[in-house]
């Protein structure tokens, strides 16, 4: 066994970093920023709620499923996780989230919130054929 | 080692695994990215897979997962890390099994880091029944690469400490 790290691991560090990095970027460069787009709320794979969320719509209400709560907040064309009771805040410190595409994830709630963009509307029902 | 030697230690390994995975829980790593762990128990599963093998470190493993169940009393969590410590063990296996000449074991340990996140995902992505949480796989590849370093450092000392310590007193006996 060779004890100290080596050219071959250092190959397989570089070609992850470059790999992940231009995913990073290119997942970046995906996420597109629009009003009105629609957060989709799911708790236990069931859609619960739909809100199309704008500069002009605030709303605050809690999703409660077997496992626990989610206080979820709307305000300034963002969404995001105001309370919750889950073990380990992971949902709360995902942050707020407005474009297309992203999403915030409860794993202990199974509480998930989606972002569908307005302009994407399109090329979903495309996919889904 | 005797069969009972043998028992007694794997015992102490999970013992160490179980302590390890509640100190990281304390320790978390929120600033980078929200989720992102250590990883500090798998350093026992690679000292285990180097010292005895594959089936002891499946049993150390799964030890592991149920006994952190108990104590965390979270049986979602049950379901995450059990899949992600079986398949990691099996990738770490494989690349310390056949790819020794090339891999030390820092890179065995990143491949085994990112395996771990890499099927977490995958769990998460069937229990939610959606595919846009692979978003976050680069984020925690890239973390992993920094925690399989850490991770395989300190399993290389260990590795060395005990092969020294055990075959020798064993002699000596």
């Amino acid at each position: 066994m060779k004890r100290k790290i080596n050219r071959y691991d250092i190959t397989l560090i570089v070609f992850i970093i470059i790999i992940n990095c231009s995913l990073i970027y290119y997942n970046g460069k995906n996420i597109v920023y629009s009003e009105n787009s629609k957060a989709m709320i799911y708790s236990d794979n069931k859609l619960v709620g739909e809100y199309v969320i704008n500069n002009d719509f605030k709303d605050e209400f809690t999703i409660k499923s077997e496992n626990g709560y989610n206080t979820i907040k709307i305000e300034d064309n963002k969404i995001w996780i105001k309370d919750t009771d889950c073990p380990d805040k992971y949902c709360q410190l995902q942050g707020e989230i407005s474009g297309d595409g992203q999403v915030i994830v409860c794993l202990p709630n199974k509480l998930l919130i989606k972002i569908i963009g307005n302009e994407r509307d399109k090329e979903i029902d495309f996919i889904a054929q | 080692m005797t069969k009972l030697q043998r028992y007694i230690f794997l015992s102490l390994l999970t013992a160490g695994a179980m302590i390890l995975s509640i100190i990281e829980g304390m320790i978390p790593l929120p600033f980078i990215a929200p989720g992102a762990k250590l990883g500090l128990a798998n350093i026992v599963t690679l000292t285990v897979i180097v010292i005895f093998g594959f089936k002891d470190a499946i049993l150390v493993v799964i030890l592991r997962c149920i006994l952190m169940m108990f104590v965390a009393g979270n049986p979602i969590s049950f379901i995450y890390s059990i899949s992600s410590g079986i398949t990691s063990v099996i990738v770490m296996y494989i690349s310390f099994k056949f790819m020794k000449n090339y891999f030390s074991l820092i890179g065995t340990s990143v491949l085994g880091a990112m395996t771990h996140n890499a099927s977490q995902i995958t769990v998460a992505a069937i229990m939610f029944e959606n595919l846009s949480m692979y978003t976050y796989l680069p984020i925690m590849s890239l973390i992993s690469i920094f925690t399989g370093c850490f991770v395989g450092y300190t399993s290389i000392y260990i590795t060395d400490n005990l092969n020294k310590n055990l075959f020798n007193s064993r002699k000596e006996v």
